[in-house]
């Protein structure tokens, strides 16, 4: 499978899409058919990615600099894989509980998708940009849908807040650009190498920044209550599952590749960014009584978590961030769909889900947070470990207090066959994971492996 | 007594749009390009929105069929980057192939490269009309349903 497919086939799907009417059954299964494709795609290009030599290619077959670089490598294809399985879920959710009300829906979703494969293919600083504006607008548009006031509401936040974001991020880029003369990631990294070690820690902070608001942790976190609460519980799904990615990659990927001098530099403070925002979001879950605030406030946990995995730094730190990153994308999925409905299906899946976030066995959380711990302790930091644990104990009492008072008030509206599926697959993978860790571990030490540069 | 700005705005509109289609065409070695392009004639739609209303903006063609033209640039954009691929060639190659004699005049030269602004300009263009166009409708409507 050459690189391009993945790409092109969400963007010309998409595009086809755009031009439909998404409420007609057929047009949501195309759109589904899209998403799937391009995940069969992706999977495709697993064993390129693994050999060695991952599969790139320059736009145009300009010379590197002139041209873009795209390029698939472990850490990318594990990103674009759960980011798009996701997507998927979502999607045919959507579709099957009871009809999409919007015709932009299921287009907006595979640019999404598009915006999202392009994010995480790209070699290229101000590439990275476009995609990442690409999937951001798709978002804003996905934002508002329902198109109720408080969706509305909720739509407007994700906007602003995000475009300050996105601002802060090109400002990054631009100083990227006029610090090292090159946009391309392979040059930075060796423009960093060759000297000069202080020059990058601006763009380096304003990135910090831009990524900060995009996963939501402490002090960026404040936009995630009010739109996880007020969107749609499939849109709150779409925005914490998975564009939420777009945080934790680019932390990694121009923290732990693009600028490994600067996130060495950056390390203490990330461990208290971590460690403060794992303790604000497991206290204000407890605090909380409106079932996705609590889920708001347990994905800032779960981004604290990543931010002090990347903090403690080494190739295990990493290793564990992605791991993290992974499992926690899935988590989010199947507690903001499983929420929205009563029932035995819908109950079974949300204990899973919670289970998995405060990571009890046998869950992929566990795995993730198990890993965390032995990085933590093994770099000596007993501190950290004992927070990991508190913050485990807390999401999962937090977790279990929504699911009482869930399920004293919602007796109709149950998981019908459809919808079951979907969450039943998603806990699924969870349990399945937790029972079988091999392959997110795997996913984790490559993709961090296949970074190159590291202490 | 009238106001000079309905009649000023209205003056602005071509002028504007002429430069951003000089925009668009210049792109390649100089400043300008799709983007700016788009937005410059977003904005100028924008003006005659804010001074003449929904109604009276909407008799232009372009405004009209801002969203299809927006899925028009799409088209135009996907396809200059990856019609190439079925030829053989990376993605997003130009056309004519460096080295190889283009078509144009003077300083104006007809390639690929050209296709592709001028599809990001329609998606510029027609993303801020129809995003305007949107709270147009809205805030007109609560106008209606207003104490």
């Amino acid at each position: 499978m050459p690189l391009w497919g993945p790409l092109l086939l969400p963007w010309v799907m998409a595009c086809v899409l755009a031009f439909m009417d998404g409420r007609r059954a057929w047009v949501a299964w195309l759109g589904i058919a899209s998403l799937a494709a391009s995940l069969v795609c992706t999977a495709l290009l697993l064993p390129q990615a693994w050999s060695g030599h991952p599969p790139e290619f320059v736009t145009g077959d300009w010379p590197v600099g002139v041209g873009i670089r795209l390029r698939a490598d472990p850490l990318s294809i594990v990103y674009t894989l759960v980011s798009t399985a996701v997507l998927l879920g979502t999607l045919v959710y959507e579709h099957v509980a009871g009809g999409i009300t919007s015709r932009s829906f299921p287009s907006l979703v595979v640019f999404l998708g598009a915006g999202l494969t392009g994010v995480f293919f790209t070699s290229d600083a101000f590439n990275f940009y476009v995609f990442f504006e690409l999937a951001m607008t798709a978002a804003f548009a996905l934002a508002s849908y329902g198109e109720k006031a408080r969706n509305l509401r909720a739509a407007f936040t994700f906007v602003v807040v995000n475009l300050m974001g996105s601002t802060l991020f090109l400002t990054a880029v631009v100083m990227l650009y006029l610090t090292t003369g090159t946009l391309d990631m392979q040059s930075i990294v060796a423009w960093g190498q060759a000297g000069a070690p202080y020059a990058l820690d601006v763009p380096g902070t304003l990135l910090l920044c831009a990524f900060g608001v995009k996963l939501g942790f402490f002090p960026f976190h404040f936009w995630a209550p009010a739109v996880y609460r007020d969107a749609g519980p499939t849109v709150a799904a779409l925005l914490a599952g998975a564009l939420a990615n777009i945080g934790s990659y680019g932390l990694l990927r121009f923290g732990a590749d693009v600028m490994p001098q600067v996130l060495e530099r950056a390390r203490p403070l990330l461990e208290i960014l971590g460690a403060s925002s794992i303790l604000y979001g497991s206290v204000l879950a407890l605090s909380r009584r409106d079932t996705r605030e609590v889920l708001a406030y347990a994905s800032i946990t779960q981004a604290g978590l990543i931010i002090a995995a990347l903090g403690l730094g080494g190739r295990e730190g990493l290793a564990a961030a992605v791991a993290l990153a992974l499992a926690g994308s899935v988590d989010k999925t199947a507690l903001f769909l499983a929420q929205d409905r009563g029932g035995e299906r819908a109950r079974r899946a949300y204990s899973v889900a919670a289970f998995s976030t405060a990571g009890v066995p046998p869950t992929a959380g566990f795995w993730s947070k198990a890993w965390l711990l032995r990085a933590a302790l093994e770099r000596g930091h007993t501190w950290l470990a004992g927070l990991v644990v508190l913050a485990s104990i807390l999401s999962l009492l937090a977790l279990f207090r929504a699911y009482q008072r869930e399920q004293w008030l919602r007796e109709g509206a149950a998981l019908h066959r459809g919808t079951g599926a979907v969450v039943f697959a998603l806990s699924l993978a969870l349990v399945a994971t937790g029972l079988w860790p091999e392959p997110l571990l795997r996913a984790g030490r490559d993709a961090i492996a296949g970074l190159g540069v590291l202490p | 007594m009238r106001s000079f700005v309905p009649p000023l705005s209205r003056m602005l509109l071509w002028p504007s749009l002429i430069i951003a289609l000089s925009f668009w065409l210049k792109g390649g070695g100089e400043v300008g390009g799709g983007f700016p392009a788009g937005a410059l004639a977003g904005l100028a739609v924008l003006l005659q929105y804010v001074v003449t209303g929904r109604e009276q903006t909407r008799r232009y063609v372009v405004v009209r069929y801002a969203a299809p033209l927006a899925g028009v640039g799409l088209l135009l954009v996907v396809g200059t980057a990856f019609l190439p691929v079925l030829a053989g060639y990376t993605p997003v190659s130009l056309f004519p192939r460096p080295g190889q004699p283009g078509m144009g005049a003077g300083a104006f030269h007809l390639h690929t490269a050209l296709i592709f602004e001028g599809g990001l300009m329609l998606i510029v263009f027609g993303l801020v009309v129809t995003v305007i166009d949107r709270f147009a409708l809205s805030t007109a409507n609560q106008g209606d349903e207003g104490p």
